[in-house]
């Protein structure tokens, strides 16, 4: 839009607005102008200027006749009343010129009437009183004059006497009666009487002339008085101003009527007016009403602030000072400028006013500055005012400090991607970036790697050192794998002592990529691999390292995982502190060991499993009791150690109903020999694995199951690991007495292999050692072990607990072992686990030698 | 937002409430300066009386009385700065300058005799010939005629504009300022103060019957029978009528030498019966007003009642009858200023 057409625009707006007050203004000044009556001082002036010259009129007529009469004897009177209507008569042309008088032809012919008939009145006046002068003196001196006439005539002049006489007698009576016979008696005698004169002597000639001029005087003087009293005395009907003040009051009442009905008008517009302002009044009201609840609605938490087209500010709001430091007087007349950040890019601005003059409508989140300098990210609602012509006028912008919001929503992200101890991001937000790396991984056909590492023997530093010591550790390893690897690559905790490292953009050739993970990995292990400080405690650790490499969407996020998991349990199984990567044979494994699994969970129910007996013997090869050992008896694969399913069947808690069974047919098959006197005295040990064992229950089990069988008890051995025993230490010693309690006998399975000491041993009710098959393995071979064995049998000697050893494969061993003192014996010397038909014909044959011996 | 509104509409209330009461309270009848003093001061005389006597209350502005006074003598009136009008009306010499004809500033000789301004207001018009129906239209005759003042309304306007008194004194009286109608005004008004009230006539017209000694009575008697009181009557014993000039005898015709000023009122009407005519001479302080009539051929007040006597009248007075008459004319001699008018008197020189 051009300036020009703005500019024009705003006039043609306002014109608008000022359109209806004008004419109502307008309208009201003309109806109180046409209401305007007559001004009654005009008025009063004009009528009573018109009264007084009638008046004065009136008073001049009866003056003159008064003097006519010779009833008055100056003119100062008939004068001042000549001068009152000379003055009056200009007044009233006055009236005419300032607008008392309408200016109408009537009305100025009846003006130049006036001002004639005074005109002429006033020259009839001066020669009324020019005349009236001459007529008086004239009637005094003619009488002396016809007197000295007389005296002069001859005494018989009788003639001349008569005429003198008959002069002066017609010169008084046309005085008198002004009728035309005497003036034309007058007139003959004056011409007689002129011929007469030159007749006359020299001393009447004189006073006769004199007498013939009075007479003379007398009567062109009188001749003209009747016309000049008729025009100095005019009729009630002509008289001055008669005519004008018939027409004014015509004039006048019209106006006042006039006047009466703009008035009445005048009233109806204001009663109008006074209805429209009460329906103002109360419209303003309600307007008012409305603005307060709006001020208050503008009085809201949020900051808001209205600008013009121009973008300067007009108002904020309290909020807005409180938000931006701002008072409303520093910011009012400044631009939203004011507020910029600096720190959103050069589109962010016009980009943003685009959408406002397109949508009238903007919302998004913005960085300001406050007064302090601070910057405070606000959520900024910007809407545009529009007029009634869809032209906009104002932008009113509404916003609110977010900063409390961003932290909560940066604090939930945190929760929810980050591991609280270690600050490394969780399982969650590396399985987001596991995902994001392979589809990133299809874009390049870059490798990639993650690093699966697990802290050796953590469960033993967190149970004998306590949890926080174990959380220091854990954090300790964070900060080293941190340290370990590049800015892009990532490092997360799965859980417990579980981390991950990803590596990214490892190339597209296998081999290096590996290597490249390799390089990493062993830093870690060797990073790892040194003693730190946690809080008192010097404390060395080491890690499993498994390795697996990933590209594109080979497999899933949770395979690859698993992958690097079994590399891992690859790399525990090969002795700890070391890495591994993933192959396919393991994978294969990793397979097989899901079957057998599946497996597992059938073989119970399907009766597959089996006790083989292996016998003990006394130092005599008596039998003295068997082994129990558990058999899978798998339809496809054949006979199955326990060693390829017990940890199995462990992970997925079989173990417990199996255990279970062992125990029942242990229970079984002491009750069945019980009446068969070559077997009767046998004793049965089983193996019970620490899961089993821990059970809340076991004892209960146990019991019932020797109830339930009606075994004798004494019969029933118990091996235990040290594994088991340490677990829980206490619950293993309450349980043991309580089984012991039954009657049932313990033995220490692969003694001299664990940690055991001295100190609980003395505490547990054992009644048998079993040297580990190792210990006698090698004896022959190597002399530590067979001074460990020749230790073990001094010590359960001393302890009062029977020594038997286990893995007596060969004479040479037996030997040893019976001059040390071990007095039972276990091994393919005497017979390997068979089942128990055979083993029947073993103890058959085994009487036999017992039966030698004896013998 | 609110509150200001309220103020404004109180202020603007009240605003209209002050114009109300000052409309209805403002004066609205014109009160103009001018129209203060209105018209000669002649009191109507009954008429009962032939002469009556001058009022002793005016009733004038004393402030433009004052004005008039200075306007009167100031030479500024004039084109050339040298005449006033107080040039050829002389207060302390009767009114008037005592010479036949007066002189302008240029030696150029009026055509008439100058009249005396004392009393003039009293008369009916003025001018011998009655040219001017008012003191004003004199003044306005005066200032344009080249043989007087010869000076015009611009001129006079202009030069007393430049005086710093006047521009005040005129402000004080008039709200139009120095204007030709202002300064009329004032000079008018100061003209008609030029009364001479409280002469022996008078005192005696109010009842003071020893004013007058026999003479003085007699001669009064005589002024009345004669018939001088025909046209001498009235409070300004003359004054109030044009009358002709020779009227029994031809005045003219005696004297000779007729010109176009002897033509009197014919001049200003051309009726031909007015041929001749003046306006009747106001007889107040006429003892000290010599010489005497339009034309100046009485030099002496004796010689002018003859000559009344014999071409109004046709009558030859007696040397009695006019001394008798002169007496009676001097106690016509009134009062201005505190003082008798003083002049020439002329009225007993030639007994």
């Amino acid at each position: 839009m051009t300036v020009p057409a703005k500019s024009s625009r705003i006039i043609v707006k306002y014109l608008r607005q000022l359109a209806i007050p004008g004419v109502a203004v307008a309208c009201l000044l003309l109806l109180f102008i046409k209401a305007q009556p007559v001004d009654p001082d005009m008025h009063n002036s004009l009528a009573r200027d018109l009264r007084e010259l009638q008046t004065s009129d009136i008073e001049l007529g009866e003056a003159v006749l008064q003097h006519h009469y010779k009833l008055l004897h100056n003119y100062d009177g008939v004068v001042a009343i000549m001068q009152r209507m000379l003055r009056l008569s200009a007044a009233l042309e006055q009236h005419h010129q300032n607008g008392s008088l309408p200016d109408t032809p009537e009305v100025k012919r009846e003006l130049n009437k006036v001002q004639q008939q005074v005109g002429r009145k006033a020259a009839a006046l001066d020669e009324f009183k020019s005349n009236n002068a001459l007529i008086k003196n004239s009637l005094i001196y003619l009488p002396y004059a016809v007197n000295d006439v007389l005296m002069a005539l001859p005494y018989n002049d009788k003639h001349g006497h008569e005429q003198f006489e008959l002069l002066l007698r017609n010169a008084l009576l046309v005085v008198i009666n002004q009728d035309d016979r005497t003036r034309e008696i007058l007139k003959e005698v004056t011409g007689l009487i002129d011929r007469v004169i030159p007749g006359l002597s020299e001393r009447t000639k004189v006073p006769a002339k004199l007498a013939l001029r009075h007479t003379n005087i007398i009567v062109e003087n009188e001749a003209g008085m009747p016309i000049l009293l008729r025009q100095l005395s005019s009729p009630p009907a002509s008289h001055v101003g008669a005519g004008l003040e018939r027409l004014y009051l015509d004039h006048y009442n019209e106006r006042q009527h006039s006047a009466t009905r703009y008035r009445t008008l005048l009233f109806l517009a204001a009663i109008l007016m006074l209805g429209y302002g009460i329906y103002a009044y109360y419209r303003m009201r309600e307007k008012e009403q409305q603005l307060r609840i709006a001020a208050a609605a503008f009085e809201t938490q949020e900051g808001i602030l209205i600008t013009g087209l121009d973008h300067r500010i007009i108002r904020v709001n309290t909020a807005f000072t409180r938000l931006t430091g701002y008072s409303a007087e520093e910011a009012i007349g400044k631009t939203p400028e004011l507020l910029k950040s600096g720190l959103h890019d050069e589109e962010f601005y016009p980009a943003m006013w685009q959408t406002i003059a397109r949508e009238k409508y903007w919302q998004g989140e913005i960085s300001s500055r406050r007064k302090s300098g601070e910057i405070f990210p606000a959520w900024l609602n910007t809407t545009a005012v529009t007029d009634a012509d869809e032209h906009m006028t104002h932008y009113v912008s509404v916003f609110s400090d977010i900063t409390l919001r961003k932290q909560a929503e940066e604090q939930i992200h945190q929760l929810a991607f980050y591991d609280p101890l270690t600050k490394l991001p969780n399982r969650r937000l590396l399985v987001d970036r596991l995902r994001h790396a392979m589809t990133a991984g299809i874009r390049k056909l870059d490798h990639g790697a993650i690093l699966f590492i697990d802290l050796d023997n953590f469960k033993i530093l967190n149970d004998t050192k306590g949890h926080a010591v174990g959380d220091l550790l854990l954090v300790e390893t964070a900060l080293r794998l941190q340290d370990c690897v590049r800015g892009g690559d990532s490092v997360a905790r799965l859980g417990g002592d579980e981390f991950i490292v990803m590596l990214e953009g490892l190339g597209t050739d296998e081999g290096q990529a590996a290597a490249q993970a390799r390089v990493v990995g062993e830093k870690i292990r060797s990073s790892l691999n040194q003693s730190c400080r946690l809080g008192e405690i010097e404390h060395h650790s080491s890690c499993s390292i498994g390795i697996s490499l990933f590209r594109d969407h080979e497999i899933t996020v949770d395979d690859l995982l698993k992958r690097a998991d079994t590399a891992m349990y690859e790399a525990k199984a090969s002795g700890r502190n070391a890495l591994r990567f993933f192959d396919p044979s393991m994978q294969a494994a990793l397979e097989d060991r899901s079957m057998l699994e599946a497996e597992l969970r059938h073989a119970l129910s399907r009766q597959q499993f089996a006790l083989y007996y292996q016998i003990q013997v006394n130092s005599v090869n008596q039998p003295i009791g068997a082994e129990v050992l558990l058999r899978w008896m798998h339809p496809l694969r054949g006979v199955i150690l326990p060693s390829e399913f017990i940890s199995l069947a462990e992970e997925t808690g079989l173990i417990l109903p199996i255990g279970l069974w062992v125990l029942e047919t242990a229970c079984a098959q002491i009750k069945l020999w019980e009446t068969n006197p070559m077997v009767c005295d046998l004793q049965l040990a089983i193996n019970v694995s620490a899961r089993q064992f821990h059970q809340s229950d076991f004892v209960e089990q146990v019991r019932e199951v020797l109830t339930r069988t009606d075994a004798d008890p004494t019969r029933l051995k118990i091996e235990l690991t040290e594994s088991v025993v340490l677990d829980n230490i206490n619950d293993t010693i309450a349980k043991m007495h309580d089984l012991k309690q039954l009657g049932v006998r313990f033995s220490m399975d692969d003694f001299g292999t664990g940690y055991s000491s001295l100190s609980y041993l003395t505490q547990l009710p054992l009644d048998q050692l079993k040297i580990d098959r190792s210990f006698v393995h090698n004896i022959g071979t190597k002399h530590t072990d067979a001074v460990i064995v020749q230790t073990i049998i001094g010590m359960g000697n001393s302890l009062g607990m029977e020594v038997i050893a286990e893995g007596v494969e060969t004479d040479a061993q037996h030997a040893f072992l019976k001059h040390a003192g071990c007095m039972a014996y276990q091994g393919y010397l005497f017979s390997e686990p068979v089942p128990l038909e055979e083993f029947e014909i073993v103890v058959l044959i085994g009487s036999f030698a017992r039966d030698q011996a004896g013998a | 937002m609110v509150r200001k509104s309220g103020g404004l509409v109180l202020v603007l209330s009240g605003l209209i409430l002050g114009l109300a009461v000052v409309f209805f309270w403002y004066p609205l009848h014109d009160r103009r300066a001018l129209q203060a003093d209105s018209g000669p001061a002649v009191v109507p005389g009954e008429g009962r009386e032939p002469i009556t006597p001058i009022p002793l209350d005016l009733k004038l502005d004393a402030r433009k009385v004052a004005l008039g006074r200075r306007l009167f003598h100031d030479p500024r009136l004039s084109h050339d700065l040298t005449i006033s009008c107080a040039h050829c009306h002389n207060l302390a010499n009767g009114g008037m300058d005592s010479l036949p004809r007066s002189f302008d500033a240029a030696g150029k000789q009026g055509w008439v005799n100058t009249p005396t301004v004392f009393n003039s207001g009293f008369n009916f018009r003025q001018y011998w010939d009655g040219r001017a129906a008012t003191l004003e239209d004199h003044i306005d005759f005066q200032k344009n005629n080249p043989c007087e003042m010869g000076s015009t309304w611009g001129e006079v306007i202009a030069k007393l504009g430049k005086d710093a008194g006047y521009r005040r004194d005129f402000a004080a009286i008039y709200p139009e300022s120095i204007q030709p109608l202002t300064i009329k005004d004032a000079i008018a008004t100061f003209e008609r103060s030029l009364t001479t009230p409280n002469g022996k006539f008078d005192s005696f017209l109010r009842g003071d019957k020893r004013a007058l000694d026999n003479d003085e009575l007699a001669g009064y008697e005589l002024f009345k029978s004669l018939g001088c009181i025909s046209c001498h009557q009235g409070m300004n014993v003359g004054g109030n009528m044009y009358e002709k000039l020779g009227i029994v005898d031809d005045y003219f015709a005696h004297r000779g030498n007729v010109v176009e000023a002897d033509f009197g009122r014919f001049n200003v009407t051309g009726i031909e019966d007015h041929r001749y005519e003046f306006r009747v001479p106001s007889l107040r302080n006429v003892a000290l007003t010599a010489p005497y009539f339009h034309d100046a051929s009485a030099g002496t007040l004796g010689q002018a009642v003859a000559i009344m006597g014999k071409y109004q009248l046709g009558v030859d007075l007696s040397r009695g009858e006019i001394t008798r008459i002169v007496r009676f004319l001097n106690t016509l001699t009134g009062i201005y200023d505190e003082k008798f008018v003083s002049g020439h008197p002329q009225g007993d020189a030639d007994q």
